[in-house]
């Protein structure tokens, strides 16, 4: 269809170059009318693949995380003198952990509230926030106070017991039949009345601290994954054997309805075949995973199935089950007090949560912003944003109010603490984490290089044409 | 164009009624429920069950709207809940009268391209609409495509009969069911503008009178304005706008159908969905100036093209879509000796007509296949609609060089 070339057109057919629609000016319009729409496209496309990346309060978050928490403990001694008062602060800021801040009053007790009063008598007696002790020497009063105030945390074991905070915990409770149709199978168990009689005395000592969402279950089937260890008076368990008792593959231990962590309190009746289960070298057939719950093995006393948990199983199992509990949410060994958990022993445990979450923040806030700082392709959105300024802002909140009350200022460190890692867990920043930027040719390559090969490729020849026609017309 | 073995059985009075008839009592003896959910033949979009439970929603004073199932434009419903039952053999006789009407449409565009009252080819024409599997399946499955294909082929007739309000009327109730119809609009307006004679074999400069274009245009955004005013009246608010044309655009649901979309964006990072949305939506849009323009002398070809072209590319398409291109070759016969490959392309047709519903058989019910075997058979289905769409392009741009001459080609450089 080049009218240079020499055709010999025979009668019946029309030159090609003649026809109206071959003429350059449709061809070039219609070229143009394709590029023009891609061209009127690119903003969209600019504005399609765009990372939303919201701005994060650097400068805010680095001023706040330097600042170092210290929390008041007021103590009074309304029947002493300031010699003593001055010489007992001295003594117990020495001893108490970072973080803490003792002041101790003499004299007239003010009506402030959280101040702990401590008074001299024939013996050691824990009231609410009074404490009554004798004062023979300065060593054994510190000593005392500092037990009672900032129970220690050198044992490393029991530390690593309790689990991480959170301000919701799910209690599971299961009963676990290994095989209920061996013969032995205990069908049910009254677990309203073993939680109303034994756990939720302790939950309501905590509520300050936690909210707990409670669910049960029995399971008729739960094999072990590992064989038994046969003894001479039945199967034992060994130290080996305790940490792969969890089968976890099998057994459907709690529902994934929330993300809240989850402990776990598993009643574990062993078949008929399998009775009595012992732990070797243990008097107790309890035993405790660390940061997960708690194990207690029953051994039912005969051998056929019972319709329900006997009640002196059941309080012994929950009896265990309390104490477990109180191991995973703190770890205590005051035994010098009346009722559950005193007064002090519960300030200890907000005072000692309140510095985790604290620190916690702190350090989720700091390690966010230096991820956000690195990874450029992750987008912060509106909600992350908020939640960080939500964590600050609280922050903030708990640095003025730390020297009020105590209750309050926990609530702001747990809200902090919350929001903070909502900020670092959020999905939405997930999409173009393991992205990188040369798989975006990857994905744009196939549908656009064959498809815009021949637009280029015409528009090409037609700027070519073009300058060779205004060269000859020249 | 006379043919020589005209038979009285060809005559349109014969072959509407008749073959209206055969489609009834096809209904009636149970093909419809064989039929009802296939996913060739009705999308979510233009699905018999997702309207009924629609409009028991409706009826039951439920915005059939929040749920997120029901996309049928709210004309529909209102259509369905007041004047029309929505009974399975109401839709049938429906759909077998939407049909008979296309089929008439087409045959009044015949012959008005034609310059003639009545022809000999005017059964044949009303036969291949109605005889194309491609259409009669779906109304056979009681989809509401046949209705746009008719709304469609009405807006065409009055165009080609010079009534430009009921043609743009009918084009806007058609943009209300799929909004992809507002790219009817240009080549309408040409042929509206022009005539639908047949100029093919002599390309000229179009010459229509500018001033007309806008307020044709203005009367069409009128159009739509006014039935979107009525939607909104019969929804009660505009959660429709979002579930009815948004779904176009954004694509929430991946129904596998006939078309391209579906499997490209099973396959696609959310990064990238946006992006990739807006690509095909401009797509489609690419193809309508260079048809207009190079079809100028003839804009009924090129709304012809831009069908079939609209049916291979469209989000939701079922197989009505492509039966309207190919049934509305019959009235462009002056193409036929043209055409380089017609058998190629039937046969293809033939290929994936029939590997469609195997292997969505064998991906979905029976379970042995998975979902690329049906891509592939969808692939193969676009490739047939392309063979289609570029022979009958090349065909209507080779008529303008002459007829045939022993020992010449004419080639494309």
């Amino acid at each position: 269809m080049d009218p240079q070339n020499d055709l010999a057109i025979p009668s019946g057919l029309r030159n090609p170059a003649d026809l109206f629609f071959q003429k350059e000016t449709i061809r070039r319009t219609i070229i143009a009318s394709y590029w023009i729409t891609i061209l009127l496209a690119l903003p969209l496309w600019w504005h399609t693949t765009s990372i939303e990346r919201l701005p994060l309060p650097e400068a805010r978050v680095y001023h706040q995380v330097d600042k170092p928490i210290s929390i008041p403990v007021r103590l009074c001694l309304p029947q002493s003198n300031t010699d003593l008062s001055s010489r007992l602060q001295g003594a117990l800021s020495a001893r108490v952990p970072k973080g803490l801040e003792v002041v101790v009053e003499s004299g007239n007790c003010g009506t402030e509230k959280d101040t702990y009063v401590v008074s001299p008598g024939p013996k050691k007696i824990v009231r609410g926030r009074h404490l009554t002790t004798p004062f023979d020497d300065l060593e054994g009063l510190t000593q005392t106070i500092v037990s009672l105030v900032a129970p220690s945390d050198v044992e490393q074991e029991k530390q690593t017991r309790v689990a991480q905070f959170a301000s919701r915990y799910r209690l599971a409770f299961s009963l676990l039949n290994e095989d209920a149709s061996s013969g032995n199978g205990v069908m049910s168990w009254d677990v309203q009345k073993g939680i109303h009689q034994q756990i939720q005395p302790l939950l309501d000592v905590l509520k300050p601290l936690h909210n707990f969402t409670i669910e049960s279950q029995v399971q008729f089937y739960a094999p072990l994954e590992f064989d038994l260890r046969p003894t001479d008076s039945g199967f034992g368990l060994s130290y080996e054997d305790l940490t792969v008792f969890i089968n976890s593959a099998e057994w459907t231990l709690s529902s994934s309805a929330s993300n809240d962590p989850v402990l776990h309190f598993i009643l574990f009746v062993p078949s008929a075949s399998h009775t009595p289960l012992r732990i070797i070298d243990s008097k107790s057939s309890a035993f405790i995973l660390p940061q997960w719950g708690g194990v207690s093995i029953y051994n039912t006393p005969s051998i056929w199935s019972t319709q329900q948990l006997s009640d002196r199983g059941l309080q012994r199992a929950f009896s265990t089950f309390s104490t477990q509990l109180s191991y995973t949410t703190w770890h205590s060994s005051s035994p010098e007090d009346t009722g559950l958990i005193s007064q002090w022993q519960l300030d200890a445990l907000i005072r000692r949560r309140m510095l985790e979450t604290a620190k916690g923040t702190r350090d989720t806030l700091r390690s966010f912003i230096k991820l956000a700082n690195q990874l450029e392709n992750m987008p912060v959105r509106e909600d992350v944003r908020n939640d960080i300024e939500g964590s600050l802002d609280a922050l903030e909140k708990l640095y003025n109010s730390a020297s009020t009350s105590l209750s309050q200022s926990f609530a702001y460190s747990a809200e902090a603490f919350n929001l903070a890692s909502r900020a670092f867990f959020n999905p939405g920043m997930l999409a173009l984490l393991y992205f990188p930027t040369e798989h975006k040719y990857a994905v744009y390559a196939p549908l656009f290089a064959s498809g815009l090969v021949p637009l280029f490729v015409s528009a090409l020849r037609e700027l070519k044409a073009w300058k060779q026609q205004r060269a000859q017309s020249r | 164009m006379s043919s020589s073995y005209s038979s009285p059985l060809l005559r349109l009075g014969v072959v509407l009624p008749a073959l209206t008839v055969l489609k009834l009592s096809a209904h009636l003896a149970g093909v419809s429920d064989v039929l009802l959910h296939d996913h060739q033949l009705s999308s979510p979009l233009t699905s018999f069950s997702q309207l009924q439970e629609g409009l028991y929603l409706f009826r039951h004073g439920i915005d059939p709207y929040n749920g997120g199932t029901f996309r049928h434009s709210p004309l529909l419903l209102a259509l369905f809940s007041s004047v029309l039952p929505s009974s399975k053999v109401f839709m049938a006789t429906l759909l077998a009268l939407c049909d008979a009407v296309a089929a008439w449409a087409l045959v009044r565009t015949w012959r008005a391209r034609q310059n003639v009252p009545s022809s000999a080819r005017d059964g044949l024409v009303a036969a291949a609409y109605l005889l194309n599997p491609y259409n009669l399946l779906p109304s056979l499955a009681l989809s509401t495509s046949p209705l746009e294909s008719a709304l469609l082929l009405l807006a065409v007739m009055f165009a080609s009969q010079k009534k430009a309000a009921p043609s743009l009327l009918s084009l806007a109730f058609l943009s209300h069911l799929t909004p992809n119809a507002i790219l009817f609009l240009p080549p309408l307006l040409l042929l509206l503008l022009t005539d639908p004679h047949s100029h093919l074999a002599s390309p000229q400069k179009i010459s229509f009178k500018r001033h007309k274009v806008l307020p044709l245009a203005v009367e069409f955004l009128l159009y739509v304005g006014v039935l979107t005013v009525a939607s909104t009246l019969v929804a009660g608010n505009l959660n429709w706008v979002a579930q009815t044309w948004g779904t176009w655009f954004t694509l929430p649901d991946l129904t596998p159908n006939v078309g391209m979309w579906w499997y490209f964006f099973t396959e696609m990072f959310d990064h990238f969905r946006p992006f990739f949305l807006m690509v095909f939506s401009v797509h489609l849009l690419i193809y309508v100036a260079p048809l207009c323009i190079k079809f100028q002398h003839d804009p009924l070809y090129a709304l012809f093209i831009l069908t079939g072209i609209l049916a291979t590319f469209k989000a939701y398409p079922t197989l009505a879509d492509m039966g309207l291109f190919l049934s509305m070759i019959s009235i462009f016969p002056e193409t036929f000796p043209y055409l380089r490959f017609p058998i190629v392309t039937s046969l293809l047709h033939l290929h994936s007509a029939l590997l469609l519903p195997l292997f969505h058989h064998l991906w979905l019910t029976q379970g042995t296949g998975n979902a690329n075997f049906y891509y592939a058979s969808t692939l193969v289905f676009a490739c047939s609609n392309g063979a289609a769409i570029l022979d009958c392009l090349f065909a209507g741009l080779r008529i303008a060089v002459g007829k045939e001459v022993d020992g010449y080609d004419v080639v494309q450089e």
